[in-house]
């Protein structure tokens, strides 16, 4: 069992937050940038030994600069000081660094109640597992980037130039960069945590496994292009892929618990629906002289291709002429 | 400055001197201000008004045809009135600026025309007796061209045109807005026929003046009485005429053409006119297009946003030596998309078009698999009228492929199931 400290010694960051705390057991204590110190500051603007702590005669702490070159000052205070008497709490300034003291023997205040952990378990494994592991982030956005460079390819009908595949990785990393770096951001201001690479993976994944939905969802409104049973799938497909992608990045970038995170990403799923919902209503009421119709067309040999006869077509168009007279309102059909 | 006006002045005045001169030379001249002098009078100004602002929504000409107040003109000239009776009305407006109303008593919207009554005796009218000119023979067009007073344009007879269901005269003189209603007419004042449109560079068009006289005759024989509702009569007349047009179809005697490695249908009857060309591939453009299509010179104008009665047919066929399956059904996909996937109508006459697609194993001697879309649109003001298009891929092919088009305008339901499964039937 260690002495009782004498004291602690915060290091604090930018924004006021805790970067490293350190006990105190014995004096003097030195701080500065050297290896050697009982703190270490990673700060170019401090001496290698910058500060000693040690009490005086009557037995205060002091903290003594030890001729640094940009000397020791209390914070919020412009001027410098050659020493510091040291109270519970007090914030000093070296460098660019501020460091905050407390004396161990005061007590801190009780700890909060966490209602979201007495409801869920901890969400300290949020992230999806694969997430940590560095080679499979990379490989998810190589996979975004082989099956865009694969789809660009089947997809050139003039001649296809590296300098268009090219172009359309770029493109897609570019979007897929930016949407990782917006929820980077959000995690940063969120946690304090920056986790780029794993936003761009999940954006990469979700980009590749996307792609392959929609691919599969083409192949089936060509070889059944009845309509309804591919549209509800290629949707509800869609939908479950981006809820899980917020579910993903809200791991990320946040500390909400599961539960929470599914509850976000079903709210805002169901609402993105609501939305294409209203907008496809919209559409569909909108007057427009174009016809649009299933256009898929696969190259695959005609024996697997299901088929209806003429009669059989013939007699689902009929369809067509009482969907055509319903839409004339007020007329006579 | 005052010589050189007075040059210009004197060079002006001669030139005036020498084109009197010559003009008194040429019998032409003067026969065609004879022809203009004698006829003027039986050529009647139209208008049709806009009830609530008295503003002029539609200008054409007429021509009286009976000393009892009959006037021929074109369906199209009044063909506002025949919509919306009771927001416009019809005018024969004098030289004077005096107007009196007309009525309609009779259309062909197929033929564009309709016969209208005003309370008016006239003193001459013309006869539409038929009447069989040679090719060359010269003519002479009456009408108010853009609202600018009674004109006359002197120009030639050039027969029938080739490609059309119902006959129309190809008038080689230059008809203009205005003039639309106005009889084209001999020397001596024989109505040859009624000026209908125009495609500029003087190519304009004439329906036969038997046709006038035909509808003519109906009004005026005994019992006949006007119909109430003119635009369920328009409707009525463009079922009864693709009734027509459209019996014999693709049926087995309708010629078909190899494009590539498929047979598809070609002219259907002899008033489809039909032209081909080809785009070969290049380094950056890796495919080959032949298309092949064929159309009906015949349409039927209903409004100024509506026209119908127009049978097409259209094919491409793709080839590529330079793509490879995944990339040539790129493009072939891309353009079972996108080309005529459009018809023009507003929203007033047509809904919008519903489709339905499938992958269909068609029958006959050489069964091929196709994907078929069928797409539908009904006409809102005419009863039982459709715009239908089916649109046709052959599936199977790894490097070449034909897309196959036929649209129908203003069809019964009944007639676009049936051709579309002949024309279906017909591609291998």
């Amino acid at each position: 069992m260690s002495a009782r400290p004498l004291l602690v010694i915060e290091v604090l960051d930018a924004r006021g937050g805790v970067a490293s705390r350190t006990r105190i057991d014995a004096l003097p204590a030195t701080i500065g940038r050297g290896y050697a110190n009982d703190v270490v500051i990673d700060d170019p603007f401090v001496d290698p030994t910058h500060l000693r702590i040690v009490l005086d005669e009557s037995g205060a702490l002091v903290a003594e600069d030890h001729d640094s070159v940009n000397g020791l000052r209390a914070s919020g205070s412009p001027n410098l000081v050659a020493r510091l008497t040291l109270s519970h709490g007090a914030v000093l300034s070296i460098g660019r660094t501020s460091l905050r003291f407390y004396d161990p023997t005061e007590s801190v205040v009780p700890a909060l109640a966490d209602a979201r952990r007495l409801r869920e378990e901890p969400s300290t494994e949020a992230a999806p597992a694969w997430l940590s592991s560095r080679r499979a982030r990379w490989a998810a956005v190589l996979a975004a980037v082989a099956i865009q460079l694969a789809s660009t390819y089947a997809g050139t009908v003039e001649r296809a130039t590296g300098a268009k595949l090219i172009t359309a990785a770029l493109a897609l990393l570019l979007i897929i960069a930016l949407w990782a770096g917006v929820w980077a951001l959000a995690g940063r201001l969120a946690t304090h945590r920056v986790s780029f690479t794993s936003h761009l993976a999940l954006a990469a994944a979700a980009f590749a496994v996307g792609a392959m939905l929609n691919a599969l969802a083409e192949w089936m409104t060509f070889l059944w292009p009845d309509g309804a049973v591919s549209a509800m799938l290629t949707l509800s497909a869609n939908a479950a892929l981006f809820a899980a992608l917020l579910y993903g990045h809200l791991g990320v970038a946040s500390s909400m618990g599961r539960r929470r995170r599914m509850n976000v990403s079903l709210v805002v799923i169901g609402a993105l629906i609501a939305l294409g919902g209203l907008f496809a209503l919209a559409d569909q009421e909108k007057f427009t002289t174009k016809m649009n119709f299933d256009e898929q067309l696969k190259p695959l040999s005609t024996r697997f291709v299901p088929t209806v006869s003429v009669d059989e077509f013939a007699r689902a168009s009929r369809t067509l002429r009482t969907a055509a007279d319903a839409n004339v309102s007020g007329q006579s059909k | 400055m005052a010589v050189s006006r007075t040059l210009v002045f004197l060079a002006v005045a001669w030139m005036m001197v020498v084109r009197s001169t010559a003009g008194a030379q040429t019998p032409a001249t003067d026969l065609t201000s004879t022809v203009f002098r004698r006829f003027a009078d039986q050529v009647i100004k139209i208008h049709v008004v806009e009830t609530s602002s008295a503003a002029t929504a539609e200008l054409g000409s007429g021509f009286f045809v009976t000393g009892d107040g009959h006037i021929v003109t074109n369906y199209h000239v009044i063909s506002k009135l025949v919509h919306e009776p009771t927001r416009y009305r019809a005018e024969w407006v004098e030289a004077g600026g005096a107007t009196h109303p007309l009525k309609i008593l009779a259309v062909d919207v197929v033929r564009d025309l309709a016969v209208l009554h005003a309370e008016h005796r006239p003193p001459k009218f013309f006869s539409l007796a038929g009447i069989a000119e040679p090719q060359g023979t010269r003519l002479y067009s009456l009408g108010h061209p853009n609202d600018l007073g009674l004109s006359i344009v002197e120009g030639t007879y050039n027969g029938l045109l080739q490609y059309t269901l119902y006959p129309k005269i190809h008038f080689t003189g230059a008809l203009n807005p205005g003039m639309s209603g106005g009889p084209t007419i001999t020397e001596d004042g024989r109505v040859v026929g009624i000026n209908v449109s125009t495609e500029g560079n003087e190519i304009s068009f004439l329906v036969p003046v038997e046709r006038a006289a035909a509808l003519l005759e109906k009004t005026r024989s005994p019992g006949y009485v006007s119909p109430t509702d003119e635009l369920a009569e328009v409707g009525a007349q463009v079922r009864a005429y693709q009734d027509v047009y459209l019996d014999k179809l693709f049926g087995d005697s309708t010629p078909t053409v190899a494009l590539g490695p498929f047979k598809v249908p070609t002219r259907p009857a002899s008033f489809f006119k039909c032209w081909a060309d080809a785009t070969r591939s290049t380094s950056e453009r890796p495919y080959e297009v032949v298309s092949h299509q064929c159309s009906t010179d015949d349409y039927i104008f209903l409004s100024e946003d509506q026209s119908t009665g127009v049978a097409e047919l259209r094919h491409r066929l793709y080839t590529s030596n330079g793509l490879n399956a995944l990339r040539f059904y790129s493009l072939y996909e891309a353009r079972f998309a996108s080309g005529a996937s459009e018809m023009e109508g507003s929203e007033t006459d047509v809904t919008r078009f519903e489709c339905q697609t499938r992958n269909v194993r068609t029958g006959g001697r050489a069964p091929t698999t196709v994907r078929a879309v069928m797409c539908v649109r009904r006409y809102k003001k005419l009863r039982g009228l459709y715009d239908a298009m089916l649109r046709v891929a052959v599936l199977g092919h790894a490097n070449s492929g034909l897309i196959s088009t036929l649209t129908l305008s203003g069809v019964s339901f009944e007639n676009a199931e049936r051709i579309t499964r002949r024309y279906l039937e017909r591609i291998q």
